[in-house]
Formats: C-alpha cells, structure tokens, sequence
C-alpha cells in the first residue's frame, strides 16, 4: 500500500530543521555553449522563482549537471546537505522552510494556478522537446552540436543519440510525437490564448504580487523569446500576445536586473536583456 | 450523428467502462446534442481502430476535442455560458487532470498487478469476442506499463511508484473539491465541458471496486464529490 502520508511527513521534517543555507547553489549547464531550450526554460523559472522570494543562491555550470542531477534533469540545487531538483520539489522545499509566495491565495485560485501551472508543463515544455529533439531542421542545425559540445568524439555521438532516443519515446507515449509541426504550433498558441486571457490586464496572474506560475511562464516564455532557431515561428507566437510580453519585461527588469550587479552570478547572458527591450524593433 | 462507446457495466452503476467513452458520452449529453449513442466491445471494427468513435458528416473522430469542435459548429455547446476567462480555466484544469489524475488512475486500472489481473483484465476479457480478446487487453496494458515506465527514472519500484502517483493524484482530487465547494457544477448551475471531464474521472475512480482502494476512499471521504458523481449519473445516465 502506498505510505504518502509518511513520505510527506519526513520530507517536512527533514526540511524544517535549517533555515536556508548562504551558501545555495543552482547547477545547471553551460549557458552560452549547451544548455537547449526546454532545460534553458526550467533553470529561467526557478531562477525566478528563487530570486521572487529573495533566496540568495549562486550559479554554477557544469557540463555534466543533467548526469549529476538525483531526478536526471535540470536545474537543481544544492542547499546544506539536500539535492533539490525541478520546479515543484524545490517550491515545497522552500514551503517547508515556511517561504511560499502564495499565502494570500485562497483555495481556489491554488487550485487555479496549479491547472496552470500543469498547462505550462504539458504543453509548453513539450513543444520545445519536440522541436528541440523531433524536428529534423532544429535537431540538426542546434541540437546536435549544442548538446554533445562538452564532450570528446566519439562520446558526443552516442550521448546525444541516446538523449534523442529517450526524448522521442517519452513524447511518443505521451501522443506528443506522432503531431505534425503545424499542430504543435497550434498547441503553443492555444496554451498562450489561454495565459494570455487568465493574465488580462494584471502585473501578475495573482494580484500585484509574482507567484511560482508567473516564474514558470516566465522561464518558458523568456527562452522562447530570446532563443535563436531556424524558424522563428514560436518567437512569433508568443509575441502576439502582448500582455504576456509585458509580463516578461516586467519580471526581468524586476528581478534580474537588480541582481546583475554581481557580473557572473546571474547567467542569463548580457545580450538576452537587449533583445527582449529591443523586441519590437526585430526585423520579423 | 452517432456515438459507438465501450460498454457499460451494471454492476457498478457506470454507463460505461472507459474513459474518454464517458467523457464524450457526458459532454452529449450535457450538451443536448441529438446523438445516437450505441455500446460495444469490439473496437476492431471502428474506423479509427479505436473506441469511442464518433461518426458524424464530417467523418470518423476518436479524439475529445475534435468532436466538441464539430458539435459547436453545429450549435450544440455546454459551454455557452462561460466567459473566456473561464474557458481558458477549463484547458488549464483538463491538463491538470492529465498530469496528476490520468497516470494514477491508468496505473491503477492497467498497470497495478492485483487490480489489472483480477477486475480490469477480467472485465474486458469477459466481454470482448474471440479472438479479440485475446489482444487488446494485452495491447493496452502493455502501452499504459511504457507510459507508466516513461515517467520514472527507476520504475521497478513499485513502492515509490504508487506513492508518488498516489501523493499527486491525492493532491488533485482535494484541490477538485474545494474548487467545486457547495456548488452543483463547476462554473455555475449547468455542466460544462470541464464537467464532462472531471465527471469522467471520478466516476470511475469512485465506481470501480478495486483491490488497492485509496483513491476511492478519498473520493468517498469529499462528499462533495461523491455526491457531484452520483447526481450526474442519475440525472443524465439514468438507464446506465
């Protein structure tokens, strides 16, 4: 039978005992050289998240950071003696330090942003391992070379014929890899229709304040934006949705630029803030 | 228009046995749409090789949304009362019943040793005609195990299997139930489509004896919940 309550209750106690550590670190890989666009959106998002609630934390890259991840993705982090890794763990791993940025949220708009939150998920993190991974033009052009460039010939090779493998028949069961392109571009556009109605006219999904779901929408919305690739429909996309651009802006000058002053701790790369100022003057 | 769904089964109250069948039997329904629906077991004679189909003008669809879209071209929508504020909660939601419900409840039915051999494998076994049953059933629980295995790192523990599935699917199911609170449906007094999908989920989850019944306490211990599946059914099913 399946123990959930004693699992929760370790984890919580396990949790409680420090307060946050100064010394955290966020490992994820290189920026400039490696890391793809699904990995690139979760690492933005959870730097967000951690920068919203204002935990100090350092970034490391490394070349092997998926291989030394506990769940086998990034990003993850080191806090203390814990190895923390995605999105959700690290949230209730900071809610169990009693840091959360969704007190004021009564129960149903938890439940709201969690629907939302699962839509990001399914669709927009999907979408990009297709295009990363599926499409032939993508997955010759970037991934390929990005992907195994950290690693000596003839390793690069099977690493990243391996990766690939293991992408498609994850997408495949999911139904994700037997859609044409044209469809997951519909899936994306349908899924920023529905962000983009939810957000309205508000700073944020929730009210004046960020919550974990304005850094998931972030993190994916941000790579979308600023990552080059071959066909640039999903920059397009995205950009039609002017409140959702907003928001990006509104996250970046609030919480990334503040922090730049350290130079190399947040990695996110001195031209990617001039391309998303300079947004609207792109050559579409 | 007609609607060919899996059979239902008397035993448990439920108008049928599968998923996206009652999903698509409810948004009819609820939609007032004047569709034929007709029970099977053979899904091998269906144009899409799969049930539920749905044949219509337009062709053959297995898949929910295709056919909520061609219903709404002809004028027959339960979602008419909705904001878009609100239709775009309804995709949020069916996604997350996709990532926190449908893997517990596909573990559960197909994947789960003792459950599958001895109620789901059963049923459809009973049901189905030589020499078809010989391969769906075997065929599906092999494809819900690649599913289930896809999702975890290490997926010959089972413990921690169960417990994670268990741990998110719970989590759902309580988030559901304070989101419907005290109401009748879920955006209001009449079902919309996020009705339709919930309604598919909890009724099998609730209806459905199985040999690890933890979901199925759960839904029993919201009544809110219990009750929301009990008055569908009776309401809308009332002949099964």
């Amino acid at each position: 039978m399946p123990s959930v309550l004693l699992t929760d209750s370790i984890s919580v106690e396990l949790g409680a005992q420090e307060p946050w550590p100064n010394d955290v670190k966020l490992f994820q890989q290189y920026e400039v050289e490696q890391i793809l666009l699904p990995d690139n959106a979760n690492c933005l998002a959870v730097q967000a998240f951690l920068k919203m609630c204002q935990l100090n934390h350092t970034l490391e890259m490394r070349g092997n950071a998926e291989h030394m991840s506990p769940s086998g993705r990034v990003p993850f982090i080191k806090a203390g003696a814990f190895v923390v890794a995605e999105l959700d763990p690290i949230v209730a791993f900071v809610a169990n330090k009693g840091v959360t940025l969704t007190e004021r949220l009564d129960t149903t708009q938890k439940a709201d942003m969690r629907a939302y939150m699962s839509l990001v998920s399914n669709v927009l993190a999907n979408a990009e391992l297709y295009v990363s991974w599926v499409d032939p033009a993508t997955y010759e052009d970037v991934t390929k070379p990005r992907y195994g460039s950290v690693y000596p010939w003839p390793i690069n090779v099977f690493l990243t014929r391996q990766k690939r493998n293991q992408v498609v028949r994850r997408l495949r069961v999911l139904g994700w890899q037997q859609k044409t392109l044209e469809e997951v571009y519909n899936e994306v556009e349908h899924c920023c229709s529905a962000l983009s109605e939810r957000l309205d006219r508000q700073d944020f999904f929730f009210g004046k304040r960020p919550t974990e779901l304005d850094a998931l929408v972030f993190g994916h919305l941000f790579t979308l934006l600023t990552t080059p690739l071959p066909d640039n429909r999903l920059a397009t996309i995205v950009r039609s949705f002017s409140n959702l651009v907003k928001l990006c802006q509104v996250v970046e000058r609030d919480f990334f630029e503040k922090t730049n002053g350290g130079g190399s701790s947040s990695g996110n790369g001195e031209g990617d803030y001039d391309k998303l100022e300079d947004l609207n003057q792109l050559p579409m | 228009m007609e609607l060919i769904v899996w059979d239902g089964e008397a035993r448990y109250g439920l108008p049928s046995m599968d998923l996206k069948s009652l999903q698509m039997m409810a948004y009819i329904k609820f939609s007032g749409a004047p569709v034929t629906i007709i029970k099977s077991s053979n899904p091998f004679r269906s144009p899409t090789g799969r049930l539920p189909v749905f044949k219509c003008t337009d062709g053959a669809f297995s898949d929910f949304n295709q056919v909520a879209t061609f219903l709404r071209k002809q004028n027959f929508s339960c979602d008419y009362e909705l904001s878009p504020k609100q239709c775009s909660e309804v995709v949020a939601y069916e996604q997350l019943l996709l990532e926190k419900l449908y893997p517990a409840l596909v573990y559960l039915w197909w994947v789960e040793p003792k459950s599958y051999y001895d109620v789901i494998h059963k049923w459809y076994f009973s049901s189905m005609p030589f020499p078809h049953k010989l391969w769906y059933p075997r065929k599906y629980h092999q494809g819900y195990c690649d599913l289930i295995n896809s999702m975890f790192d290490d997926p010959d523990d089972n413990q921690l299997v169960e417990t994670e599935l268990h741990k998110q699917a719970q989590e759902c199911l309580t988030m559901l139930s304070n989101r419907l609170g005290d109401r009748e449906y879920f955006f209001g007094r009449s079902p919309s489509t996020l009705d339709a999908v919930i309604f598919s989920y909890l009724a099998l989850l609730l209806k459905v004896d199985l040999k690890v019944p933890v979901l199925q306490n759960h839904i029993k211990a919201c009544p809110n919940l219990s009750r929301y599946v009990s008055k569908t059914i009776q309401r809308f099913f009332p002949s099964g």
